[in-house]
This record gives structure tokens, sequence and C-alpha cells, in this order.
């Protein structure tokens, strides 16, 4: 096991990774920018090195500076968290060069599946199925497949995430000055401008499988999450297990997101995105890290992902097999709370935090690295608190919610809590009955006109 | 505007970490400008004087590049664009400490070998 473990990030997830090492009996290093001195990780950690200036290129991202920091302290293990250098393979292939270990994928089970388009590959040929959609990024005049495939399509970049670089084409002629604006966008986002091209489904769910391998050949799917909730592509709500899902589909979805991981060689944790429509799922993509919402799988699957990844980079074996892994412990739900305005289209809100009360009872876990009198940076993500509800059935977790959203009290920012507060108690919410366009369909986040009575 | 106003003002821009507050209306106004609170570049050492020279990266410290006499000693004078040590990080790879301004070193806080982070002291100059 390791004696020492540099954790590559900041926030929420820090502190998580920094937890996780203290049950382990591991020593912790935290790295921190300049404007992240008063951050609860640097405070947490058995020691912490600055490495760097606010933004982020200058220190969270600066591989040089990570690695030396880890040589100074004689960190044996880095942990990137997500975001930041998680899935960056030059990254971890550095770290092996240097003699330390990453805890994530190898890199070059990260090159598989981490480009969208790559892994798509992967994907038919592990016989899992993917939407329909060009070969591979597009170099050439692409309208004769576009037209087999049928419109609408999406564009997306394949280097991509979070909705950049994401267009809608409805129309032949729109195809050109499209792909031109997406590659454009793309290239300015992530410095590399291709895209390829994918069938457009209207009303899907947005579900995916969290998988851990270890390096002994063994691969475990666990229960579903669902993240169909979702604003401009970023989600909002996961929960799991998902109010869509018949056991014998779950059952698919494991078997296909195993089977990807096994072609692919992939090793520690990830996660298999799919999109559901009218009964089936299409692979869209692998998260080759440790995503926000993996602690709704730690609550329904009841198991420590966080502490199975370090003992799987380690080199020890899964200690159960799939049966284990696919319970269905409980009904799960996490609120992503950001500072950000819901008034004034979720505008950061970075700023002094006044006062602080954070929920707690049966079934409510608070992941956060934010405290009372803490200034929130305003250099990075508004992610400031994860709330994460279980209870033994979804009912029972969407009032264990509403309760938990209502004795969150945070001064000195604004904070989308309440928007959650309104999702959950949407009846379209509450049916079950929704897909990734919920936000839109029901106008829940629209501004409403200000009426006196 | 009168003075007890600005007094209200001025504490609140203390309050506030503010440097500068321009204040304008119907061609009239006023200009506040804090010293030295709020401004992170500013050290908090006696005013003026005395300015220090601190790491840029992270790695080990080494006042001089292999083959090359230590040149930076308490007390000697050093002028602007002058290397005073270099940082040697986990690659191997070294760069320069190059001091900002003219002075004398007044004070040194690192030794050679010495593990170093972003934003570190390593020493004082004192200006003429």
């Amino acid at each position: 096991m390791f004696k020492k473990i540099l954790i590559a990030n900041r926030s929420e997830i820090a502190v998580r990774a920094i937890r996780a090492a203290r049950e382990l009996g591991i020593k912790t290093v935290a790295v921190y920018s300049e404007a992240d001195r008063e951050s609860r990780h640097v405070a947490m950690a058995d020691e912490a090195v600055c490495i760097g200036p606010g933004p982020s290129r200058l220190s969270y991202l600066n591989q040089e500076a990570v690695l030396s920091a880890a040589k100074n302290t004689g960190a044996d293990a880095i942990h990137p968290g997500y975001g930041f250098l998680s899935e960056n393979a030059d990254f971890s292939e550095l770290c092996a060069q240097r003699g330390i270990a990453f805890i994530g994928p190898p890199p070059a089970a990260s090159r598989k599946l981490g480009f969208k388009s790559a892994g798509k590959a992967v994907a038919l040929a592990a016989n899992v199925p993917v939407v329909p959609g060009t070969k591979g990024d597009i170099t050439t005049d692409v309208s004769k497949e576009v037209a087999a495939i049928g419109y609408p399509v999406l564009i997306k970049a394949s280097a991509g995430g979070g909705g950049k670089g994401m267009r809608v084409v409805r129309a032949p002629a729109e195809l050109k000055p499209q792909l031109e604006a997406a590659a454009t966008e793309a290239k300015a986002a992530f410095g590399d401008g291709s895209v390829f091209i994918e069938k457009l489904l209207e009303h899907p769910r947005h579900v995916e499988i969290q998988i851990i391998a270890d390096h002994h050949g063994n691969v475990v799917a666990f229960p579903e999450r669902d993240c169909t909730v979702q604003r401009r592509h970023q989600k909002l709500v996961e929960e799991s297990p998902s109010p869509a899902i018949s056991p014998a589909i779950r059952r698919d979805m494991q078997a296909a997101a195993i089977r990807l991981a096994k072609a692919a060689n992939y090793a520690n944790v990830g996660t298999v995105e799919f999109l559901f429509q009218d009964g089936k799922f299409y692979f869209i993509e692998v998260n080759a890290r440790l995503q926000v919402e993996h602690p709704v799988t730690e609550a329904v699957a009841g198991v420590d992902l966080m502490e199975l990844m370090i003992k799987v980079a380690a080199g020890e074996k899964l200690p159960f097999g799939q049966e284990r892994a696919c319970e269905i412990r409980c009904h799960s739900i996490e609120h992503r709370i950001n500072a950000e305005d819901p008034d004034n289209n979720f505008m950061p809100c970075p700023g002094k935090i006044e006062s602080l009360e954070l929920p707690g009872g049966a079934g409510v876990r608070v992941d956060t690295h934010v405290y009372a009198g803490y200034t929130i940076p305003s250099e990075y993500d508004s992610l400031i608190a994860k709330l994460i509800i279980s209870a033994g059935d979804r009912p029972t977790a969407l009032r264990r919610s509403l309760r938990a959203l209502g004795e969150l009290k945070i001064a000195g920012v604004k904070t989308t809590a309440g928007m959650h507060a309104k999702v959950v108690a949407h009846p379209v919410f509450m049916s079950g009955d929704f897909d990734t366009h919920f936000i839109e369909k029901t106008g829940l986040l629209d501004k409403k006109e200000t009426a006196h009575v | 505007m009168d003075a007890s106003s600005l007094k209200a003002v001025a504490d609140w821009m203390k309050t506030a970490d503010l440097a500068e507050v321009v204040y304008r209306k119907n061609g009239a106004g006023f200009s506040l400008t804090a010293h030295g609170a709020g401004d992170p570049a500013v050290p908090a050492m006696p005013s003026g004087r005395f300015a220090s020279v601190a790491s840029d990266g992270v790695g080990v410290f080494q006042w001089n590049a292999p083959g090359k006499a230590r040149k930076t000693e308490e007390g000697v004078e050093i002028a602007a664009g002058d290397v005073v040590g270099v940082i040697v990080t986990g690659s191997g790879a070294s760069r320069p400490i190059i001091a900002a301004q003219a002075g004398r070193v007044a004070k040194i806080f690192i030794e050679a070998g010495q593990a170093v982070e972003y934003g570190q002291p390593l020493l004082l100059l004192e200006s003429r």
C-alpha cells in the first residue's frame, strides 16, 4: 500500500480523497494555488505545498509543479480527483516515468476510451450499442453519410465535454456552416478542432454505469446512475437506481460496460455513459476518472469507491464480484449545490460565506470544502457542496431531499439549493417520467413575473 | 459630500479589502486609494526599503548552477536582473531566480538543497 498520497486537486474532492487516505492510514499532501490558501483541504492534509498563482493553468494544471511537489514531499502516489489533470494520459504517463503511482486508469486505457470518437470504435468492436453516427473525426464531405443516419443530427467536439462545441443540425443546408462553427468553437475551448456527428435522440435519458477494474483482470459494474436532469448539458440532479430502467435492461447495461472495460484493458474507476430512449440504450462516452456523482453509487451499493480506487491502484484485487456490486440497497439522490445566482442566468456568485448551517440526520451526507467565513474564489468551478440523500425507496428519498435542502442555510452568497427543491417537488420529477429536456419543458427555471397580491 | 461620510467610505474600504474606490456623480466625486492593505504584491514589511525575492516555482533551491560559484551572500550588492539562485524541479531541469530590483542582500531565509514551494520568500533585498 502507498505511504503518502499527493492530492492534485482542490475543493470537496480533495477533502474526500484526504478522508479516504486517512482511513487507510496513508499520509496526505495537499497542493494549492495562492487563491486557495484558506481552503479546507490545505488545513486537513498532513502537508501542503503551494504550487502556483490562482489561474489553474499555472497551478493545478502545472504538471511539473505537481510532480516537483510530490518529489519534495516523498509522495509515492498522486490522486488526481476530477477535472484538472484527472483525464490527462500524458500526465499519468509522466507520473509512471517518475516512479509515482497515478490513482486512476492507465494511460493506454484512458487514451483508448477518453476521446469520444476513439471510445466509440472500441464500443463497436465490443458489441456495445452506439448512437448511429460518422465513423470518426470529420475530415471530408459527409453529407451522404449524414443523410443515411437521418436528420436531426448532433455535432460534437471529439475532445469535448460540458456541452461546448455541440450543434444541432435539422436540415442538410445547415450542415456545412454548423460544422465550421462547431470546429471553431471546439478549437477555442479544447485546443482541438476535431468534431464528429451523431444522430440526435430527441427525448433520451442520461443513464451511466459506474465500473471498477483491478489489475488482475476483474471488472465489476454497479447499479446505474440517472443524470437526466441537466441544464445546458450540465448535470444538476443525479439519482440511483433510475426510475426508468428495468432489471433486465440494467443487467444488459452492466454487461455492456464490463465488455467495454475488458476490450480496452481498463483498470481503476470509470463511468460508461449511455443515452436511453424507447427501451434501448446507446453508448456515448467513458469518463476515465472518479466522477462528481460517485457518492450516489456509494450509497446505493454500500461501497467506498475512493478507497477501492486507491487499493486497486496499489495492486490489490477487487474484494467482491459482480453479484455483490450490483446489489441495490437503497435509493439515493445527489444535489450539486453551486454558488450561482438562479435569478441571474446562473452567474457564478463567488464571495464570503457569512454563515453556514449544513443539513444532517438519517440518510443525509454532505461533501463540502466550505465553512463559515470561507471566501469562495472566483477562479474555479462554483460547486460548493454535494448533498447525498439516501432512503429505502424513491418517494421517501424525495421527501428527505426536501427536508435536507430546507435545513441548508448559507448566508453571503447565492446558491442553487432552492432550484433543487423546485426540481424535487415538481410533479413530473416525482412521476419519474422525464427526459434530458426536463428543465426546458417544465419551464422550471424560467423567470416568473413578480406578482403582488 | 462631507468629511464624515468620506470616513464611512474609508472604513468600509478597509473591511472590503479594496485597493481603490472612485465615485463620480454629476461631474463631482472623489477617489480613495488604500495603502498596503488589499494589495497582495506588497509584503507585510517596513514600508518600501525591503523587497522580498520569492520562489516562482516548486523544487529544490540551489545557490548556483553546477560549476558556478555562489555570489549571493548577506551584505552583497545585487543588481536588477542578477541570478540570485536556481530552482531544480522534479524533472532535474533548473531555472534561475532573478532579482527584479537592485539592492543589498539584507537577510537570507534559504539554504542550498532545501525544498521550496511557490511564493516562498528566499531573501530580502534592501534598496538604497
